[in-house]
């Protein structure tokens, strides 16, 4: 991701002190864990330049969340509202703000894509991870008729509840495999984690990747 | 149901059977398929389903915030018209308020049509057990009568069964020739029912809407049984939740075609009745004496909470079960409630606990497909999350659950904490605590050697 | 002592005390959400009603009616008819109409194969009949027979739900019939395995007659 945005010009900061958005504890209803957190993260990062996750669902929280989190105490909307103007999904980014779709990728397979919850219900993004990859030289996109339909993470879900969390994932995989694709794309982590977790078990002749690893590929017809 | 306290447990063991039931998952996807296809040809009507939502929403926004006002005039405009108007607080005295007006008629049999009401009051048991014949006239619901099972889905009650298994239900239990298609089926129940509806003392239906300004009710089907359930019999009992109220018959332009579209991707249902009192003098029929028995059942403590109040403007369309990949998953029965899928999920700790039913709001992925399909825009998964919050602040969640949120925000305080440990120690914690609970269908997640951090330090040096 | 009523309207006061919500959504007509077609109204009911399933059948007039009627009749060999429709009773008086009987008892009303009623209003954008118990066909009639045939007049064809309602309450307020029915095509279920059935509890055909 990083290696994109410099190369389209981007000066990018990192603040190694950053850890976490806090979702995972409010996901889980564990508000005030979550809060001391989300505090952190405020803090962690300046208002003043656009922040960019590689994730629909850190970025989904950030902005639809914080206000009701802080409701009670914790930062006024004065610092939250900024961060939450300025946070965006890697895609989105491209797409939207850079207006960028070609950043001049190549990959020679067949790959389908998945909407990741975060990104498609929180963030409506559903058509700028598609342009990105319709420009990636050699990619064959297939559209997988459930390619909206949940993979099971879903955070302590995926522990709690695990066999329809495990059932989620088979039919992702399965339907991905009918299709002949080579690749599931997402742009978020914990959707292709989950969805490589069952691929390595199974032995199924299907890889996962993050669709900045895609945008970052020069692998043409070699 | 099951015995409290062990709730939890008998869901994640139904929950595990259902996930590997092939046979199931296939018929599930294949019904819900159908109503997906149906629902976006039915969404084709509006030309702005967005702002019909707003609208629909805004319109029980005001029906809920002054549901006194509003049942009280239905009820004044109902009752001048002949009508009666039962008020229950609990569950029993509902049922013995039907029972009361069974046997006041000397009712021997009942004929019914749909109501999750009544199956939220354990209404046919109670009937039966004072040896009251009660026949269920949905075919759907005829179905499960047959097979002594609870309806699977809000609208579609034996969506989990094959044409096969219902052809061979038939058998069984009526004695019918093997193999029959479901047209012939069909038949087969509706020649069984039509006698029904004839012989029988008393009508009870659900209710759809109930209207304030004209002090009357709506009755939404497809197949029928309603109007006949509310045309033969001498007695009709309507059996609703109070928040089933609209202010106005002038609403039911938008909230007929938004309930089928949603129900079943038709414009509109077949048959809608308004029914406004008993048969008039000068009618020509229809039943002498017409009753609804409003029900709260629980349902003024989810009022009294400004967060979960929303949930009360459910017009029970079914669509979130529809696009549920939970209920999918795990179907109707596994979660062991009158009302099933998110909706269920919501209100369910709401009216019979959140200690028993919390594992209901924890048992989804909160992808959000249930809050963006909802036709009056009840935030469905952030009410699935408010629950959690209220498990929480309750006490009711583990403590090994509360000690790895603790330690989980130490360590996300601390980037030092979270830097601990490379890659190949983080993958053995995760071997040594987590591999089990992860299941045996998945391999752990791998963490890379090196975190984005140390990448990033790496790449900086190397400038 | 209070009454349930008193306790429930007591609780539900409570649970309401912290105040009125607003929304910024105003409702106000709802046919501006649907989707409008061409044509007119005697169309647009055509086109919706034949696509659930029902049939409808246009008459310039009493003498097209009669000359109609008998034709479907006779077609389909239908011998159980009775006739509870005003219009068409008209129709008998102006016409060489064969007698249809009016009358059935109730021993005899699982007997009858087709059933004729008129209709309070015909609404165009989804192809609904609205009756009401005003009418002399009453509740259980029309829906308890195996064949449905409505009459009804072009000019009694509104094009959306809020105008037949607005129509229903012109007609009878404060003094409504008990029952308004809606009724959109034949009887259907889908709760055997998704497979569409005609003609479940309800009639399995439904026509509609218009005259001009």
């Amino acid at each position: 991701m990083v290696s994109i945005l410099e190369g389209l010009g981007c000066e990018v900061c990192y603040n190694p002190e950053q850890t976490c958005c806090g979702q995972p504890a409010f996901n889980a209803g564990f508000r005030n864990d979550c809060r001391a957190v989300a505090e952190k993260f405020i803090g962690d990062f300046n208002a003043a330049d656009p922040i960019v996750a590689p994730s629909g669902s850190c970025t989904g929280f950030v902005r639809n969340y914080y206000g009701q989190l802080f409701q009670e105490e914790g930062p006024g909307d004065g610092e939250i509202l900024p961060i939450q103007k300025q946070v965006y999904e890697f895609s989105e980014f491209l797409v939207d703000v850079l207006g960028v779709t070609n950043v001049g990728a190549a990959l020679h397979a067949k790959a389908t894509y998945h909407d990741a919850c975060g990104a498609l219900r929180e963030c409506g993004i559903k058509d700028a991870p598609r342009k990105l990859l319709q420009k990636v030289l050699g990619l064959e996109l297939v559209e997988a008729a459930d390619c909206e339909v949940c993979c099971g993470f879903g955070g302590t879900f995926a522990v709690k509840f695990e066999p329809i969390s495990t059932s989620m994932a088979e039919q992702k995989v399965v339907n991905a495999m009918k299709l002949g694709a080579e690749y599931i794309i997402s742009t978020d982590s914990s959707c292709l984690m989950q969805l490589d977790a069952y691929i390595r078990k199974h032995k199924c002749n299907i890889k996962v990747m993050h669709i900045a690893d895609v945008l970052a590929s020069r692998k043409g017809r070699h | 149901m099951i015995a409290v306290g062990n709730r939890e447990q008998i869901f994640l063991k139904q929950s595990l059977e259902k996930s590997k039931d092939l046979a199931h998952r296939q018929k599930m996807n294949h019904a819900l398929k159908q109503s997906d296809d149906a629902f976006e040809k039915g969404k084709g009507q509006f030309s702005d389903l967005e702002l019909a939502r707003d609208w629909a929403n805004a319109i029980k926004r005001d029906a809920i915030m002054q549901l006194d006002t509003y049942l009280c005039e239905f009820e004044r405009k109902f009752t001048s018209r002949g009508g009666k108007v039962i008020w229950a607080q609990t569950a029993d005295q509902a049922v013995e308020a039907v029972k009361a007006i069974c046997s006041r008629h000397r009712a021997k049999t009942v004929v019914k049509s749909k109501s999750m009401v009544s199956e939220e009051i354990r209404l046919n048991q109670a009937l039966k057990d004072g040896g009251v014949e009660v026949v269920e006239t949905d075919l759907g619901e005829y179905i499960q009568q047959l097979a002594d099972e609870a309806p699977y889905h809000i609208v579609a009650p034996s969506l989990h069964k094959s044409k096969e298994e219902v052809a061979q239900l038939f058998v069984d239990k009526l004695g019918t020739e093997p193999e029959l298609r479901p047209d012939q089926l069909t038949q087969v129940a509706r020649k069984v029912l039509r006698k029904k509806f004839r012989e029988a003392e008393v009508g009870i239906t659900g209710v759809n809407f109930l209207l304030a300004d004209i002090g009357g009710m709506v009755l939404t089907e497809n197949e029928g049984n309603g109007r006949l359930t509310t045309g033969f019999p001498k007695v009709h009992i309507a059996l609703t939740g109070i928040e089933k109220i609209l202010p106005s018959v002038h609403q039911l332009s938008l909230f007929l075609p938004l309930l089928a579209t949603h129900a079943s991707g038709q414009h509109i249902t077949v048959y809608n009745a308004i029914l406004t009192g008993p048969r008039k003098a000068d009618e020509a029929d229809g039943p002498e004496e017409m009753y609804i028995i409003l029900l709260d059942n629980g349902r003024t403590n989810i009022l009294a909470d400004p967060t979960a109040r929303e949930s009360l403007y459910c017009i029970r369309c079914g669509a979130c079960l529809n696009v549920c990949p939970v209920y999918k998953n795990i179907g109707g029965h596994t979660y062991d409630t009158t009302y099933s899928g998110p909706i269920g999920s919501v209100i369910t700790p709401h009216l019979n606990g959140l200690k028993d039913n919390k594992h209901l709001s924890y048992a989804s992925s909160l992808c959000g497909s249930c809050t963006e399909v909802c036709p009056v825009r009840i935030p469905l998964h952030n009410l699935l999350l408010y629950n959690r919050q209220q498990s929480v602040a309750a006490g009711y969640n583990s403590g090994m659950e509360k000690v790895m949120f603790l330690t989980w925000k130490k360590m996300m305080l601390n980037r030092k904490l979270m830097n601990a440990g490379s890659g190949d120690v983080k993958n053995w914690v995760f071997k040594v605590f987590v591999s089990k609970i992860w299941g045996k269908d998945r391999e752990l997640p791998m963490f890379p050697k090196k975190n984005f951090s140390q990448q990033w330090k790496a790449r900086r040096q190397q400038k | 002592m209070d009454t349930i009523r008193d306790k429930i309207l007591t609780d539900i006061r409570l649970a309401l005390k912290d105040g009125v919500e607003h929304t910024t959504a105003k409702p106000t007509d709802s046919s501006l959400l649907f989707k409008n077609r061409e044509g007119g109204l005697v169309e647009g009911f055509v086109r919706e009603f034949l696509a659930i399933d029902g049939n409808v059948i246009r008459c310039d007039d009493f003498q097209q009616l009669a000359e109609k009627l008998t034709e479907l009749i006779k077609c389909n060999n239908w011998k159980n008819v009775v006739a509870k429709s005003a219009i068409l009773k008209k129709c008998g008086e102006q016409t060489q109409l064969e007698s249809i009987s009016t009358v059935v008892d109730d021993e005899n009303l699982g007997r009858v194969e087709v059933g004729i009623t008129d209709c309070e209003c015909l609404v165009a954008r989804t192809g609904t009949i609205v009756m009401s118990t005003a009418q002399q066909a009453g509740r259980t009639f029309p829906i308890y027979i195996p064949k449905h045939i409505v009459i009804a007049h072009e000019k009694q064809l509104v094009y959306d739900l809020g105008e037949a309602i607005a129509v229903m309450e012109q007609r009878y307020h404060p003094d409504y019939p008990s029952g308004w029915y809606l009724v959109s095509g034949p009887s259907r279920t889908g709760d055997i395995e998704k497979t569409l059935v005609l003609g479940v509890h309800g009639p399995v055909e439904v026509y509609v007659f218009i005259l001009k």
